[in-house]
């Protein structure tokens, strides 16, 4: 969110006066963002990539409705996760569940009904092991982490992936999806607490000590 | 005003996440001082959010790396495709052409590790041991809640610069402190509320 507002803004008004280059810059300064924020969507190379190409042309077909009390960035990111989202509905996928990745699917043990989502209780720590290579840990996590959001309901996935991916602050992720700023914040405090049930019921190892 | 450990739960993540006023993050952290279960709550959120960060830099990672890139050409393509007239809605219409792409590239963006043992996660864990994270949060509560008696609010009340303190302060010192034992201050039988 670094990026000039104000270039942004000079770009949109150079591409509505049909300057295709500034629409160009415009694409480029984003797009690394949309793919990756699509990709917590489907991690298939070339959705990811129809999805970012949409997104952006219908962005440009809107371009004249662009509200300007937004920024550039958070109003793409709002098309981005609803063309996303029509995308899989289109294609019979269930956001809620949508983890076409078979490296991602689940065991075959559901009935994560969820505990009830109360402040976790502090356990005390077991004993650490010693840590291993932190790369592989990180992609531990990764991996661990999109299974949980693809079990998560959307309207929960979403908050997580603009806070925790995207580091919005709550004003941007309000912006994006349409919802006030109190519903942001009730919203990832529900999101969360989800997300731990989640993540415990899945992999209860991790139950110790530290949630 | 007093608060209740109801009205401090959901307050605590949008403290870590230095979204709080000020106004609400004093009355937090005076919650915080006194009650040892919100205490350990806002550790397991601190303990949460690391979580994500490590996941959040493998996202970006892949993000940058041969099989997560932007293909090149890309905006040049799209910006043609727009004043060309192209109003987008092509995506999801060649479905057939997924399976085998998706096979075929998947094998390229994540090999399929050997599931790894969960020790393996033990890292994250270690790194976040609530060990004298809560002592510290105390001690960082009650030097910052003074602190911010005087140089109160600016026209901003979403101005929570004292709570990113609170934050970074704690991280730092949290990954400083290691593995002590000190975890043992976290004692589940006290469920004040
Ligand atoms: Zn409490």
């Amino acid at each position: 969110m670094q990026a000039a507002p104000k270039e942004d803004l000079n770009l949109v008004a150079e591409t509505l006066a049909g300057n295709q280059l500034s629409f160009q810059l415009l694409v480029e300064r984003y797009q690394t963002r949309m793919f990756a924020l699509v990709r917590h969507y489907t991690r298939n190379p070339v959705e990811v990539e129809d999805i970012v190409q949409d997104t952006f042309l219908k962005a440009y077909t809107r371009l004249p409705s662009f509200q300007q009390q937004s920024s550039f960035y958070t109003w793409l990111c709002r098309i981005a996760i609803n063309t996303a989202l029509d995308f899989l509905k289109r294609c019979g996928r269930n956001p809620v569940r949508g983890s076409e990745d078979p490296e991602l699917s689940l065991g075959a043990d559901e009935g994560s009904g969820g505990r009830s989502a109360g402040l976790p209780t502090g356990r005390p720590t077991g004993s650490p092991s010693p840590a291993p290579d932190a790369r592989l840990e990180r992609a531990e996590v990764a991996r661990i982490t999109k299974q949980v959001l693809d079990e998560l309901p959307e309207i929960f996935r979403a908050v997580l992936v603009l806070r925790e991916f995207e580091d919005m602050a709550y004003q941007d992720i309000a912006d994006v999806l349409g919802i006030s700023i109190g519903t942001v914040e009730s919203r990832l405090f529900r999101a969360r607490a989800k997300f731990k049930d989640k993540l415990l019921a899945l992999h209860p190892e991790f139950g110790e000590g530290w949630m | 005003m007093e608060m209740t450990c109801n009205d401090a739960w959901p307050l605590v993540d949008a403290y870590l996440d230095g979204e709080l006023s000020e106004t609400r993050a004093s009355l937090l952290r005076k919650h915080l001082l006194d009650c040892h279960a919100c205490r350990n709550g806002a550790q397991g959120g601190r303990n949460l959010k690391r979580w994500f960060g490590a996941a959040r830099e493998e996202h970006e990672l892949f993000a940058t790396s041969t099989a997560g890139a932007v293909p090149s050409g890309f905006a040049a393509r799209v910006a043609r495709r727009a004043f060309a007239g192209d109003l987008g809605q092509e995506v999801g219409q060649d479905v057939g052409h997924w399976a085998t792409s998706n096979g075929r590239l998947l094998g390229t963006s994540s090999s399929p590790r050997a599931s790894k043992d969960k020790a393996v996660l033990s890292f994250v864990l270690a790194a976040t041991a609530i060990a004298a994270g809560l002592a510290l949060l105390l001690a960082l509560g009650a030097r910052l809640n003074g602190r911010a008696v005087g140089s109160s609010m600016s026209a901003d009340d979403r101005a929570p610069v004292p709570v990113k303190q609170v934050v970074e302060e704690l991280e730092r010192l949290n990954s400083n402190a290691g593995a002590t034992p000190a975890a043992a201050t976290a004692n589940p039988a006290d469920g004040s509320r």
